[in-house]
């Protein structure tokens, strides 16, 4: 690694598919995943001038779990706001707008999105995008601890819904 | 281990013991406890495999692109690793005028570059590797008898003897 | 062939589609009820077409309980081999002799180093159909083992040369016999039973190896999600003709697989950093010295054996295998899409390593 700062181009066509996915992951929807990337690109650009080089998807994980976080605590303020939730809205919205899913992994998915988003979050920066607890609570601003606990109990829930 | 309901003897930790995430001594106290309790070998099953359920999931994918054409376009890739002409950038350029000054920091440039390049020399050379056949071709088969058919993938596995004489 | 007799039968299942009680994953996990195990399949009804047959014999595989020898058969260059393995299978889990074992989607083999766990899932969804690159026709097929088949014909779509011959058991829906075909129409690789019986489906027999007391150590592995190989590893999403990326994952020793499917046959790429050790390798373990081949200008060695063909190669500080059970032209032309550049020489490296201590920040 020469340790360059890449330019926000190129992380957005390299890594885009990488953002899109761990967005889809947190949000069930592909509208709401490209809602939380195009926020999550916007900060990405600004960030890029204070970026030190290290772990490019650590950091890009970190901006998307920070704009999916403060969009939840925003809808929090304002339960009215929360839609209920339409099972329709988690299959691809428009045919051939999205590459096609394959029936397991949307069941895994739906019961992905019925995890409280804390869990969710943890339970997805561990195993979607392979962070340690540690990155994990760096991201998430928490302690270890906490993160170990949301991991396990985010799994158990999981379990729970796919029976 | 904290007791707790049978099957959760180990609380979080069983997470942590499954990621890898216990300390030395603690994962040994896990292993120990784990060999003798199958409640909680039970328990380790069941959260292994909600990890694994979404660990497989396919990467998911949109044909939409993420942001503007205009904004991505057309970039021209940096050049990867090291090209000789953007390094001759950092190089000093020697102007016309040979300075006593001048002089001085070429050699003292002149003397870095000759470390540098005793210290490359001396840098360790890649791995040399010597795949092993028989493990990856094995690897190979059992992976492709769950795409494909099994039986017919997995029977030369069996076969004592893999590779030629 | 005989066009006659040929009834072409397109296949009508696209990639995606999961067949009603076919088992989705390991241990548990079936969202969708228990796997079916019990009577066997009834027989196909007339006019089932060739994608659906195969599909049914992987999943008689996996359930249907049944006692057999199985022969296979290899060409290495011009010696012909062939070994028996005695197969068995019960309550949902395949037993190969004493070094493979499947239950589900799960894996165990023995090796030198113990037993290693491969956890997979119901990947079918996620390769490419076989209609995609090959055409399927299906006939009466003879007897294999003692058993009344339906015989699939597959070639290359646009082709009339016939590349693979697959037997399938009208009664059990098992894969009885499979055989690849030479450009000479001689089979090359043959996997065949050559005696079976219906075993009984009250469970295991005593001396049976179930999946959960597998002896010695195990260590497993799961499938590494792609974005975890950092993004050095540039995935291909399709190399060859018509094999598509199926996954990627990393095995021990920091190898990384990459697993393709035509729909029909597999080929793995597995890359590590590093450089070849000498031009006569002997490759850490049983194997012979292979031979030479000429592949895009590069020479590289080649091996034939009982699971496949692999070539071993390096570019550029990796160290690339490539394994198939496919025909020899598949892997030489997967092998074809894959780097080949020349290592940089010493003094170049010392260049750049000089250059790069001048980049520091």
């Amino acid at each position: 690694m020469t340790g360059e700062v890449p330019s926000w181009e190129e992380v957005a066509r390299t890594h885009g598919r990488f953002l899109y996915n761990v967005a889809y992951r947190l949000t069930g929807n592909d509208d709401d995943a490209f809602d939380l990337v195009q926020e999550a690109l916007l900060r990405v650009r600004k960030g890029l001038e204070t970026y030190r080089p290290g772990s490019m998807e650590g950091w890009l994980s970190r901006i998307v779990t920070n704009v999916f976080l403060d969009e939840v605590r925003r809808k929090r303020r304002r339960p009215i706001e929360v839609l209920p939730e339409d099972p329709e809205r988690l299959l691809p919205s428009a045919p051939g707008a999205d590459e096609p899913t394959d029936r397991l992994s949307d069941e895994v998915q739906l019961a992905l999105r019925r995890l409280p988003e804390e869990f969710r979050t943890a339970v997805v920066l561990c195993d979607v995008v392979g962070l340690s607890y540690e990155e994990i609570a760096d991201a998430v601003a928490v302690p270890v601890g906490t993160v170990r606990s949301r991991i396990h109990r985010g799994r158990r829930l999981l379990r729970e819904a796919l029976q | 281990m904290p007791p707790g309901p049978p099957g959760d003897h180990l609380g979080d930790a069983l997470s942590a013991f499954l990621d890898d995430e216990l300390a030395p001594a603690a994962r040994r106290e896990a292993e120990a406890h784990l060999a003798g309790c199958p409640g909680c070998q039970g328990e380790l099953e069941e959260v292994a495999a909600a990890r694994r359920a979404i660990r497989i999931m396919p990467v998911h994918a949109t044909r939409r692109p993420l942001w503007g054409d205009e904004m991505i376009g057309a970039v021209p890739g940096v050049p990867g690793g090291f090209g000789i002409g953007a390094a001759g950038a950092s190089w000093p350029h020697p102007g016309p005028e040979r300075s006593a000054a001048s002089r001085r920091r070429r050699a003292a440039w002149a003397l870095v570059a000759l470390a540098a390049a005793i210290v490359a020399l001396l840098l360790p050379r890649d791995p040399s590797v010597a795949p092993s056949l028989p493990s990856l071709a094995d690897t190979h088969a059992a992976r492709a008898s769950i795409t494909e058919d099994p039986l017919s993938q997995l029977a030369p596995i069996a076969v004592p003897v893999r590779f030629g004489p | 062939m005989n066009p006659a007799c040929r009834r072409l039968a397109v296949g009508c299942l696209a990639a995606g589609t999961v067949i009603s009680g076919l088992v989705p994953a390991g241990p548990a996990l079936a969202a969708s009820g228990a796997p079916a195990a019990g009577p066997a399949a009834s027989a196909p009804a007339p006019g089932t077409s060739a994608v659906e047959l195969l599909d049914r014999a992987r999943e008689a595989a996996e359930s249907q309980p049944f006692d057999g020898v199985v022969d296979v058969e290899w060409r290495d260059g011009r010696t012909q081999h062939s070994a028996q393995v005695p197969v068995h299978s019960a309550g949902g889990v395949l037993r190969l002799g004493d070094e493979v074992v499947g239950a589900g989607a799960r894996r165990l083999i023995h090796s030198s180093d113990g037993w290693l766990t491969l956890w997979g899932h119901d990947v079918a969804a996620l390769g490419p159909p076989p209609t995609a690159k090959y055409q399927l026709a299906v006939e009466d097929g003879p007897d294999v083992a003692g058993r009344p088949t339906e015989l699939v014909l597959v070639f290359l779509a646009g082709s009339d040369r016939l590349r693979e011959r697959l037997y399938v058991d009208r009664q059990s829906g098992l894969l009885l016999r499979r055989e690849l075909l030479d450009s000479r129409g001689q089979p090359s690789r043959s996997v065949a039973f050559t005696t079976i019986s219906d075993g009984s489906s009250a469970g295991e027999g005593p001396g049976a190896m179930t999946v959960a007391t597998a002896p010695g150590p195990t260590r497993s592995e799961e499938p590494a999600p792609a974005r975890h190989l950092g993004p050095s590893y540039k995935l291909k999403s399709s190399i060859g003709q018509g094999y598509r990326l199926v996954g990627a994952y990393k095995a021990k020793g920091g190898v990384v697989q990459q697993f393709f499917s035509d729909g029909l046959h597999g080929l793995s790429v597995f890359e590590q950093r590093g450089h070849l050790r000498g031009a006569e390798t002997s490759l850490a373990g049983e194997s012979g010295g292979g031979r030479e081949v000429e592949i895009a200008g590069h020479t590289m060695r080649a091996y034939s054996a009982s699971v496949g063909e692999a070539v071993v190669w390096e570019s550029d500080g990796m160290v690339y295998t490539a394994v198939t059970d496919a025909p020899w032209m598949d892997l030489a032309g997967a092998v074809k899409d894959l780097p080949h550049a020349d290592p940089p020489g010493r003094l170049r490296r010392v260049a750049q390593a000089v250059v790069s201590l001048f980049r520091w920040r």
